[in-house]
């Protein structure tokens, strides 16, 4: 409803001495243009008595300045990226904003008005009430911004009708920093927007090389297991395409960044040279890892090699077994038959090194087996074996996360009671191998498994390197020390970033923009709730790959890949069409009053159309 | 009188005409400079023939309107042709105007004036018109002529290089000082046992046979200075220059590599290739016989075949058979060793076939005897030839008479002694699919056969281990427990082998019911289920006369004996037995002549033996003796005074990473900005990248543009090369095919720790009782 509404209450003494004087006038005006008019006929003096009247009438009023008062409800139609062309509004919806991106110059809606964030919505109808959104909608962040700037806007309607769905991939799941020769797995979604037709998904090496391909529906999931070649920065791309058709529907890439990790110092204590630990030493000394190996040779007799102590390095332990020399060393091995020989001093130190953070792997011997077997022993270090009636050993596939061993090998026939924790390596019946439990801040496991070193022996060094990798990254002692944490999610330009550091403050850094060379200056701050924890944000400016170095150059830097804006399109759908059906919601709206002046043209053209009006009677009728 | 009046104004009407002609050829001379020089820009920058001519003939055209609009031919009246005439001609007494219509009448002293005037203009309009009218301007033609001319000479002058002065002084530098390749010619003179032609380019990458010899002629810049050519392996070649300036070098090239020019003063911008091929040698495939070991029976012709294919890039220069008898037995064997050639060759395109026919008896062996041949081939190349020698054939006079044994209606005249292995077959059905565009179907089908029946062979061989007995060509498994009676077969012929229990066809079959295998194959194997089974052979066997179900039980198998559950148990036994499945399925395939059918079972069957056998030892290893485990008591015993007990300390060189190297080239070629200069350290890597593609060049030809783009980068020291459309994305590509999978590090765990992490709230309850126990002792310790 529309009114007129006149603030005379709040006019100024001058404009209500004015008015007065105007009425004063007004009435003179028209007693004389009777006296003026005696002897003309009513309709002649009615006009002219009407035409004065509207003349001061139009000043009075543009003295006190009138405002037309309308109650509605303040909606507006919001359309963004993905909106349909032929999508017809009605009027009735609202004023209709277009949402701008950065990347979207077509304009679908020449009569729509232009917005390039929610800040300039909120700048033109700051009393919204109702707003329909059609298209992908609004990303989290764009809904958190609104939230803001519309307080109490849980009040506000909100309907959406979402655009057209993009076929790609959504919710992909991938390690965005690797080690050397670890496992990249990449899973994810596909979103199409049929449902019958059968699409395509292959992975390609940075040289477009085919690495895998399946095929599969809307709706269905995918992943890709593979190892990258080496350290570096690596975009593997991967793509969709309708099957049996040549045009690539979604290109994107999987980016990730592969470094050398920290090593691990390795403590072996055998109660015989074994050929285990002979080809475990030869793989981890060839990479750097210092290690020390104790075996026996004699009832009272032992060797101690000490590997990649360098002349730098003088701390080699002469007896790491004795009390507090464990905590040098982040993984240790040892046979049965030295573990059941460890004194009791040597048990309580390893013990108490175990609860301090040492991985222990003790590798199953027959002298062992035996032991369990005449049930010497309660437990096996903690472990409950049983062992088989049948024979003492017996044929098994190992298996793994990632393995793709299919040789079996000689394992002890032997069970783990399912008191124990998890199995971590377990054979193709899901009997455990190697079974693993925690000990205080360390891990404790043991091995069915005395002769992985056949696997290298048959020329299969990939998979002897990645078990022993596996192994240590499950077994070894943890080092939250030095180590960045980042979320894997995918990050586009100028999306704010935190990276964190564990351990000694880095203070300051610098992020490097890698082929650009642009340089922006970082630093760390302190985590009140997490001791050793420094935190520093930034912002990429462009797509590329972000080198991230403490100033600090002994500590390691970390990479991190920004996609264009452009990428990930069906992902960013999605997650837009998440957050805004989370927001849709219809409440019960009271009118706005909206108030605004009466426009002053409108005054003066009736001001001049009386005077003219005047003019004309008095001139050709008078 | 008015008539001549009138003619005389016809006459200057005439006149009139031709001056104005004049006219318009008096501007047009004007023009003609301009047009021809107008003509001449656009042949010389357009280089349009026929459009400069519609240009010129349009503007032609315009003149000529212009022309008209002209002032100066406007002028052009009768009034100021009369006046022209007046002035002109002094007879006329300035009164010639007269003859034009007047405004008013004339008096009479003007008409006597006008007739006294015709009279007189009369015969002076009988002239010729170039004596009665101007004449031409040519003082503006020659104005406008000499101002075209000189605008066309600087024009000329401009457009024009600068001229070559004569030599005293040869060196011509560009205006940026570098010194330029004026021409180049490169000679490719191949060795002279290849017969190709000498080629000649002016590229100077080069592609060529290894041994070529290379002509370089070059004419640079500068010839003042000098030159030298610089290969990959760092050698430098001076150039020699000749009176002419032309710089010359002549080198024979073996190895593909890279080279560049240079000068005292550095290297010359370019880098460029030298792609060699090398000479290849000889191919032999020796067409006849096919198989390995021929073997011709006792009472057979001793004569055999040999046909022999041989081919070389360029020509075989000598071919021969190097052949050993070997007569005897056993340890009284005695070999002689000889030479032989072939007795007859034909050309066949670029290679050549070669036949031989040995006649046994002729090279003095007996049956019991054995031939073995190698064909040896040496090419031409100079200077050292390459020699090639085939795969041994082994012809075999058997000692003793083999019976005849029919299958399936075929008598197959011999049964061979031996278990050909699994890869053997494997080998001669690759062979047969080789040859069968060259044998005839009745060759193939025997051969084909021939290979059926030693896989069949080798099946009972191995089926015999599993306790299978072949009694009369059908497979009686321990399992089947005791058989059923045998039954005759009227419409074949089969008799005993002499192989015992191996027979290829059994005049009696025993059809057995394969299901009672199952149940006990299945316990064995880990509890599957039998498959259904269709054959139902027990009772049909004993009606059957037609010999089709014996021929079913013979070739085809029973799935059901095959079970062996779950695939992942590595039983031996049921690898045997899944192996034997394959070989049955190829068996019948190669009896049926389908070799290309029968390869993937055979390479099944081959695997699973494999894989049998890898069981196998494992098994054997578990029956095997193991020595009791050594008790502490009993370790070590013996004098213990010389062990002593030490410390070693030792340092493991880092593995030799190549691949670092690599990787390092590989992250910088994606993410180096283009322009940015290249570090030491950078070009470190480089210099070690292409170290390791120069070893692999000379097996992989193409690598060598790989190897150009290093160089190229190392020069330009940034990854920026001027004529690289796609170089440096083809160089990613091939370091990374290089590359091989990497070999796992190793790494320390990294975990997030919590105080919600059951390990930590263990480990800190654990912590808390020590300190309350701590304490508690320390209290009372305190207490009195």
């Amino acid at each position: 409803m529309i009114t007129l509404q006149a603030p005379l209450l709040s006019l100024p003494t001058p404009i209500i001495t004015l008015l007065v004087f105007l009425l004063l006038s007004c009435i003179t005006t028209v007693w004389l243009s009777l006296t003026r008019l005696q002897g003309k006929s009513v309709i002649h003096k009615g006009l002219v008595t009407s035409f004065n009247v509207l003349a001061f009438a139009s000043v009075a009023a543009w003295l006190i300045g009138f405002n037309i008062s309308q109650e509605k409800v303040v909606s507006a139609v919001l359309l963004t990226e993905g909106a349909s062309e032929s999508r017809d509004i009605e009027p009735s919806q609202g004023k209709v904003f277009e949402l701008r991106t950065l990347s979207d110059n077509s304009e679908l809606f020449p009569d729509a008005s232009q917005i390039g964030s929610i800040m300039e919505l909120h700048n033109k109808l700051p009393d919204l009430q109702s707003l329909h959104v059609i298209g992908n909608g609004l990303s989290q962040k764009q809904w958190a911004v609104f939230d803001q700037l519309y307080q109490g806007a849980e009040t506000l309607n909100i309907a959406y009708t979402p655009g057209k769905l993009e076929t790609g991939m959504v919710n992909l799941v991938w390690d965005q920093q690797l080690k050397v020769g670890q496992f990249q797995l990449v899973s994810g979604l596909l979103q199409a927007q049929s449902p019958q037709s059968l699409y395509t998904i292959s992975l390609f090496d940075p040289t477009d090389r085919v690495i895998e391909t399946v095929n599969l529906r809307a709706g269905e999931s995918f992943s890709f297991s593979f190892v990258p070649k080496g350290v570096g920065e690596w975009r593997y791309p991967i793509r969709v395409q309708e099957r049996g058709a040549e045009e690539t529907i979604a290109d994107e890439s999987v980016a990730f960044a592969v470094a050398y990790s920290p090593k691990p110092s390795i403590l072996v204590n055998q109660s015989a040279p074994l050929f285990e630990t002979r080809h475990l030493k030869n793989w981890a000394t060839e990479h750097g890892v210092r290690m020390t190996i104790t075996s026996q040779i004699s009832q009272s007799k032992s060797i101690s090699q000490h590997l990649n102590y360098s002349s730098e390095n003088q701390h080699f332990i002469k007896d790491p077994l004795a009390q507090g020399k464990l905590d040098l060393y982040d993984f240790m091995v040892i046979d049965g038959r030295a573990f059941m020989a460890l004194s009791e001093d040597a048990k309580r130190y390893l013990n108490t090194a175990v609860n301090e953070g040492l991985g222990l792997l003790i590798l199953a011997d027959a002298d062992l087996m035996e032991a369990v077997r005449s049930k010497k022993m309660p437990t096996t270090a903690g472990f409950n074996l049983r062992l088989s009636n049948q024979k003492i050993d017996r044929i098994a596939v190992p298996m793994w996360p990632n393995s793709i061993i299919q040789q079996p090998i000689k394992v002890f026939n032997a069970n783990f009671s399912e008191q124990d924790s998890a199995p971590l390596i377990t054979d193709e019946n899901g009997r455990a191998l190697v079974m693993s439990k925690d000990v205080g801040l360390g891990k404790l496991a043991l091995s069915l498994m005395p002769n992985t070193y056949q696997w290298k022996t048959a020329g299969m060094a990939q998979t002897y390197s990645h078990y022993w990798q596996f192994m240590l990254s499950r077994l070894g002692r943890n080092n939250d020390k030095q180590q960045w944490q980042h979320t894997d999610k995918v990050a586009y330009p100028l999306d704010q970033q935190q990276l964190c550091f564990r351990g000694v403050n880095p203070v300051e850094g610098q992020l490097i923009h890698t082929s650009m060379k642009q340089v922006q200056n970082l630093t760390f701050t302190p985590q009140w709730l997490e001791q050793d924890k420094y935190c520093a944000a930034y912002w990429g400016l462009t797509s590329g790959w972000y080198q991230i170095n403490p100033n600090d150059s002994e500590l390691p830097g970390f990479r991190q890949y920004i996609y264009p804006a452009s990428n990930w399109k069906a992902w960013q759908q999605q997650d837009k069409m998440t957050a805004t059906k989370a927001k849709v919601g219809n409440f019960d709206l009271n009118p706005v009053v909206i108030e605004r002046p009466v426009a002053t043209i409108w005054y003066w053209l009736v001001l001049i159309l009386s005077l003219t009006c005047l003019w004309i009677e008095r001139r050709f009728f008078s | 009188m008015k008539s001549a009046h009138k003619d005389v104004l016809k006459q200057l009407e005439v006149l009139l005409k031709h001056g104005k002609i004049r006219k318009l050829f008096n501007y047009n001379l004007i023009f003609l400079p301009w047009l021809i020089l107008f003509i001449l820009c656009c042949l010389h920058f357009l280089s349009a023939l026929w459009t400069t001519f519609v240009i010129a003939l349009l503007l032609l055209i315009i003149a000529q309107l212009i022309f008209r609009r002209l002032a100066g031919y406007q002028a052009l009246t009768v009034a100021n042709l009369v006046a022209h005439l007046n002035s002109q001609f002094p007879e006329l007494e300035n009164s010639a105007q007269l003859l034009l219509p007047p405004s008013k009448p004339w008096e009479l002293l003007q008409v006597l004036q006008k007739k006294k005037v015709v009279g007189v203009l009369k015969p002076i309009l009988q002239r010729p018109a170039g004596q009665l009218l101007p004449g031409l301007n040519l003082r503006w033609v020659a104005i406008h002529s000499l101002l075209v001319a000189t605008l066309g000479l600087t024009g000329l002058f401009l457009v024009q290089m600068p001229v070559i002065t004569p030599a005293t002084q040869k060196t011509i530098l560009d205006r940026s000082g570098e010194i330029r390749l004026l021409s180049s010619s490169v000679t490719v003179i191949p060795p002279q046992y290849t017969k190709n032609p000498e080629t000649e380019s002016e590229g100077l990458d080069i592609s060529l046979i290894a041994g070529s010899k290379v002509e370089w002629l070059i004419t640079f810049s500068d010839q003042q200075s000098d030159y030298y050519l610089q290969l990959a392996d760092g050698s430098k070649h001076e150039f020699v220059r000749s009176n002419s300036g032309e710089y010359s070098l002549s080198k024979t090239i073996d190895y593909s590599g890279v080279y560049h020019l240079g000068t005292n003063s550095g290297k010359l911008d370019g880098l460029y290739t030298l792609s060699v091929t090398p000479d290849r040698p000889p191919s032999i495939s020796i067409q006849q016989p096919q198989r390995t070991i021929t073997e011709i029976p006792k009472n057979g012709q001793p004569v055999l075949l040999t046909k022999v294919k041989i081919e070389d890039d360029f020509a075989v220069n000598k071919v021969d058979i190097q052949a050993s008898v070997a007569k005897g037995s056993g340890e009284a064997v005695k070999f002689r060793d000889q030479v032989f050639s072939f007795d007859q060759s034909q050309q066949d395109g670029k290679a050549a076939i070669h036949s031989k026919t040995w006649d046994l008896a002729k090279l003095g062996m007996e049956p019991g005897d054995e031939l073995y041949f190698t064909v040896r081939a040496w090419d031409n190349r100079q200077p050292e030839q390459q020699l090639t020698r085939s795969q041994t054939k082994i012809v075999r006079w058997l000692e003793e008479e083999q019976e005849g044994i029919l299958s399936d209606g075929l008598l197959i005249d011999f049964m061979p002694e031996y278990f050909k292995s699994q890869r053997q077959i494997i080998i001669e059905t690759i062979e047969l699919i080789e040859a069968r565009p060259t044998l005839d179907k009745v060759d193939f089908d025997k051969t084909s056969r021939g290979l059926g029946i030693a896989q069949s062979d080798l099946k009972q061989k191995y089926g015999q281990y599993l306790g299978d007995e072949f009694d009369h060509g059908v497979v009686q498994q321990m399992e089947d427990g005791l058989g059923l009676p045998e039954i005759e077969i009227h419409d074949s012929e089969h008799g005993d082998t002499g192989h015992g229990e191996e027979a290829h066809s059994g005049d009696d079959h025993d059809e057995h019911d394969e299901h009672k295998n199952e149940e006990h194959e299945s316990i064995e194997s880990g509890g599957h289920e039998p498959h259904a089974h269709h054959h139902e052979e027990e009772n049909s066997a004993v009606e059957d006369k037609s010999g089709a179900a014996q021929m079913i039980a013979k070739f085809g198998h029973a799935h059901g004996d095959t079970d062996i559950g779950i695939i992942s148990q590595y039983n031996p036994k049921a690898m045997m037995k899944r192996s034997i499945a394959n070989m049955w399925q190829a068996e019948l395939h190669l009896m049926l002549s389908e070799p290309e059918l029968a390869l993937p079972y055979e390479n099944e069957a081959l695997k699973y033996l494999n894989l049998a056998k890898k069981a196998e030892r494992i098994y054997v290893k578990r029956l095997g003796f193991e020595p009791p485990p050594v008790t502490e008591q009993r370790r070590y015993q013996g004098d213990l005074s010389e062990i002593l007990s030490y410390q070693q300390r030792q340092s493991v060189a880092l593995t030799i990473n190549e691949q670092d190297s690599a990787l390092f080239v590989l992250n910088l070629l994606k993410t180096q900005s283009d322009a940015e200069q290249l570090n030491e350290k950078q070009l470190q890597h480089i210099q070690q990248v292409k170290r390791q593609l120069m070893a692999k060049v000379q097996k992989e030809q193409n690598i060598i543009r790989q190897v150009a783009t290093l160089e190229r980068i190392q020069l330009a020291q940034s990854l920026q090369l001027d004529n690289c459309e796609r170089c440096v994305d083809e160089l990613y590509n091939v370091l990374w095919r290089t590359l091989p999978d990497p070999v796992a590090l190793p790494v320390q765990r990294q975990e997030d720790y919590s105080d919600v992490q059951p390990s930590v709230i263990q480990f800190s309850q654990r912590v808390e009782a020590i300190k309350q126990n701590r304490m508690s002792k320390e209290r009372v310790g305190e207490t009195p």
